[in-house]
């Protein structure tokens, strides 16, 4: 009876696989493997579209939502190169700007204001100064950030028209235009 | 009642406990490893029966009860089956339990030496199984890249739209700039209707650089109340004012994929 319970166990132990069957399984596997790599890669590839697109799609109207809402009210604009130049009032432009000062006038009881949007290239920002004057510039720190998904700021004017090219991520571009109160 | 459960010795081949079954159970093939067998008793009088652990089994390597030709030729036996030649003696002997559950030599014919292999698994069980994983992947593929172009498609055309939103705010804000004497001076960038200037322009930029262009048309056209030589209908008694109105459109066209779409702005001016 032991002997026959020893050869019995003895047999039931699994046999190998063959070379083609080894042969097989790895290129299966292989392709497995592969399939699922390019699935991962597919969806990577598709979050940075999204990614890509989000400041087209989302940022960018709020960007542009908030400059019409602020220059419209405004009586005066002017643009400068740098904040430096808008402090010291001088290079004044209307190409190639990164500043645009905004003049809102006062009542008889009150005396004017500016507002201040520039873009800081350090921190690609586009930021909001609320001032008394543009002196005050070099003390000051921004109101408010209008956006940080920004790469580059460039304001213009065409035909009177103040414009402002907002370039994004991976080279994405939207151009806005709004002029000031008449 | 667990005296009522018949003990069943590890030295009775799987054959032998295959007789203990009732018919539910008898369709074990070579595959089954009774280690993972246990009694349970049945009606409550003594009668046991051995289930395996994992019914599922039965569907995939197991032959059909129904099948009963050729099961031995085929390989479809029971594996205690196979151990029992080693039972055989000159006489052709091999093992079963009698009533009394005793293990008894008795006449029979042996198995082939060749019938006595076991394996844990069929052969290519594994193939099958990296088929079903490939065909699993790919559908799971598929559904992925359709969602994901479901998703891309609409935001391909929200950014369009955003785009295009952003630009012809320019040509409201120039219809709003532009002096009464410009637009209505010959060379006009709003000539009057039917007349139209067109220009090709770029709206905007795509991630990635690339540009999306359009075509604005411009054209204007006089209120019907405007005097004679402001392109109305209107006189001194019905327009004592001499005012003169004008619309200024801006028609700007452009593509996503195979569509086309228009956006339209309309200033009146007057003075």
């Amino acid at each position: 009876m032991k002997k026959l319970f020893i050869k019995q166990k003895r047999k039931s132990l699994p046999t190998g696989f063959t070379l083609v069957e080894m042969t097989l399984m790895i290129l299966v596997g292989t392709l497995i493997a592969g399939m699922a790599l390019a699935l991962f890669n597919y969806q990577l590839s598709v979050y940075r579209i999204i990614n890509t697109q989000n400041f087209l799609i989302h940022e960018a109207p709020q960007v542009n939502n908030t400059l019409n809402r602020i220059v419209t009210r405004a009586n005066f604009f002017r643009l400068y190169p740098t904040l430096s130049d808008a402090e010291a009032d001088q290079n004044a432009t209307i190409t190639d700007a990164q500043v645009l000062a905004l003049q809102f006038n006062g009542t008889s009881q009150t005396s004017n204001r500016f507002g201040v949007i520039a873009f800081d290239s350090a921190n690609n920002t586009l930021n909001y100064y609320q001032l008394d004057s543009l002196a005050q510039l070099s003390t000051s720190t921004p109101a408010w950030s209008i956006s940080s998904q920004i790469n580059d700021a460039d304001f213009y004017v065409e035909n009177g028209v103040l414009r402002t090219r907002l370039t994004g991520p991976n080279g994405s571009e939207i151009i806005h235009s709004t002029t000031t109160q008449r | 009642m667990q005296s009522h459960l018949k003990q069943v010795s590890p030295m009775i081949t799987s054959l032998q406990r295959k007789r203990l079954m009732t018919r539910q159970s008898a369709t074990l093939s070579r595959h089954t490893d009774f280690s993972d067998l246990r009694p349970l008793p049945r009606n409550l009088d003594g009668h046991v029966q051995l289930f395996r652990l994992r019914p599922v089994q039965d569907l995939i390597r197991l032959a059909s009860p129904l099948q009963s030709k050729g099961r031995r030729q085929n390989g479809l036996r029971i594996q205690g089956l196979a151990t029992a030649k080693n039972y055989r003696s000159e006489d052709d002997q091999f093992p079963h339990i009698d009533n009394q559950g005793n293990l008894t030599p008795t006449q029979g014919k042996p198995l082939k030496p060749h019938q006595t292999t076991h394996k844990k698994l069929r052969p290519g069980s594994i193939l099958l199984e990296m088929t079903v994983a490939i065909a699993l992947l790919s559908a799971i593929g598929l559904v992925v890249f359709q969602t994901s172009l479901d998703l891309l498609a609409p935001r391909q055309w929200v950014l369009h739209q955003n785009v295009s939103d952003a630009y012809i705010t320019y040509e409201e804000a120039l219809a709003a700039r532009i002096s009464f004497e410009e637009f209505t001076a010959d060379n006009s960038p709003w000539p009057v209707f039917p007349d139209s200037t067109s220009t090709d322009v770029e709206i905007g930029k795509l991630p990635g650089g690339r540009a999306i262009t359009g075509t604005v048309v411009r054209t204007r056209t006089p209120d019907p109340n405007n005097l004679t030589t402001a392109g109305g209908a209107g006189t001194t008694a019905t327009n004592p004012a001499e005012m003169e109105s004008w619309q200024l459109e801006s028609h700007l066209t452009y593509r996503i994929g195979d569509e086309t779409y228009v956006k339209s702005r309309t200033t009146v001016r007057t003075q």
